[in-house]
């Protein structure tokens, strides 16, 4: 049983117990985010995600303060796969609200928190299970896409690490690690040039997708104003044609 | 902007001349990818390697990142480098292993797909390897193969296997050892590197 507070909010004091009340809240965040509840029920969910996601963020910046290193970085791991869930239930209600685009957009995110999830939680069932539910997702959602990867050419002596700001790969901090509670980027300030475009199917970044060909919207299936005017004079030289 | 041949990638844009045109692959997938095949290492004769090495002035390091252009590369000034060398330099420095990049602009660096576990060819001296460095050496790609498990995602995508190749150089003579297997046995390619040319290497 897991204590509440007065707004009815789960009190959560380690990630052990962040964790095990994540599990509980995971089979009815997949039951309602999938099935057909109403948009209310979806954003209640929502509403306690976010409260989560809060809670996680104050967890890490406290350890921090406090010096707890290690902990911090079990809170970060944590706040990851709470975010995956806020940014699924979020999918899905721009998904009820016909935003594909915009919920397409969300679902890759998610995707990405998802899978850092997956890799910061290996013994934590539910983080393995969401990247592939999310995958499933996608394809069950959306139509196949195509999508453009770049290749750029950077200047490794420019790119700087954002744990100890230390530029050319100097410093011993891995990009995708969480020190102190911080995950590790490489800031990248100098692109020499564009190598290559190419039409892949697994690319780093799948919001860089082919969004039109011939007239029609490749997410929806829509056509656009300019198509839809060519496709009505060709229906009307159809007509006259028959007549 | 600049264009450079040889990626090995499936197409590029030359933006100086507007053509668009395909370049051939370099022959090896090095993403994880379910496969078995009998032999998990393939050890051939590699005559570019050293001959390249040579042709640059380049001595051959100890242990090494190449290019991913250097069998087309012009001069070491054109070199360009996969995105995960830099994380392959920090993982050797963790275990204590200085690996370098070849030539002296070793700067540049590949943003593409996949990027978090493209393996980067790699180049090891025939000499450190049996003069002390092969256990360096083991707990670096064991330290790699962990570094590469932890960016495999979901625990189904962790038994999937990879492909790695590793170059040895002896003089002007070189070997290259094409390994294909699980992550975790990464480290066996020591063995097989010691080994490449021919079973008394070690009286060498």
């Amino acid at each position: 049983m897991i204590a509440k507070d007065d707004a009815g909010w789960p009190l959560v004091n380690t990630p052990a117990d962040a964790l095990q009340q994540l599990a509980a809240d995971y089979e009815a965040h997949c039951i309602v985010a999938t099935l057909s509840f109403s948009t209310h029920k979806k954003r209640a969910v929502l509403s306690g995600h976010e409260h989560t996601l809060i809670e996680c963020t104050r967890a890490v910046a406290g350890t921090r303060a406090a010096g707890l290193d290690d902990l911090a970085s079990e809170w970060r791991r944590i706040e990851e796969f709470v975010r995956a869930l806020q940014g699924e239930m979020h999918m899905w209600i721009l998904v009820s609200e016909h935003k594909f685009r915009a919920a397409w957009d969300m679902l890759v995110t998610t995707q990405g928190s998802a899978y850092w999830a997956a890799c910061w939680l290996p013994n934590f069932e539910p983080a393995q299970q969401l990247e592939e539910h999310l995958s499933i997702v996608e394809r069950v959602l959306f139509p196949k896409q195509r999508f453009f990867s770049p290749a750029m050419i950077i200047n490794e002596a420019e790119v700087e690490c954002s744990i100890c700001h230390v530029r050319g790969g100097e410093c011993n901090h891995v990009a995708g690690d969480i020190y102190a509670g911080e995950v590790a980027h490489r800031i990248i300030h100098d692109i020499e040039g564009v190598r290559e475009i190419s039409l892949v199917e697994n690319p780093a970044d799948k919001r860089a997708r082919a969004m039109y060909y011939d007239g029609m919207d490749l997410l929806t299936g829509e056509l656009t104003g300019d198509s839809t005017r060519a496709e009505n004079k060709s229906k009307k030289r159809r007509a006259r044609r028959i007549r | 902007m600049r264009s450079i041949d040889g990626y090995g990638l499936s197409a590029r844009i030359d933006m100086k001349e507007h053509k668009f045109e395909r370049t051939d692959l370099d022959g090896l997938d090095r993403r994880p990818a379910v496969i078995a095949l009998d032999k998990p290492i393939v050890v051939e004769a590699d005559e570019t390697v050293a001959a390249r090495l040579e042709q640059f002035g380049i001595n051959a390091p100890r242990a090494s990142v190449l290019p991913r252009n250097f069998a087309v590369a012009n001069s070491p000034e054109d070199f360009v480098y996969e995105q995960m060398t830099s994380t392959i330099r920090i993982l050797g420095r963790q275990v204590g292993l200085e690996i370098t990049v070849a030539g002296p602009s070793g700067h540049h660096t590949i943003h593409e797909r996949d990027h978090e576990i493209i393996i980067p060819v790699m180049q090891f001296a025939h000499a450190f390897l049996i003069e002390g460095g092969a256990t360096i050496t083991v707990s670096f790609f064991e330290h790699l193969a962990r570094h590469l498990e932890s960016r495999c995602g979901r625990r189904e995508a962790r038994e999937y296997e990879a492909a790695f190749e590793l170059v040895v150089t002896r003089g002007r003579m070189a070997k290259r050892l094409t390994y294909r297997g699980p992550v975790q046995g990464l480290p066996s390619i020591v063995e097989a590197a010691r080994t490449a040319f021919g079973a008394n290497s070690d009286d060498c």
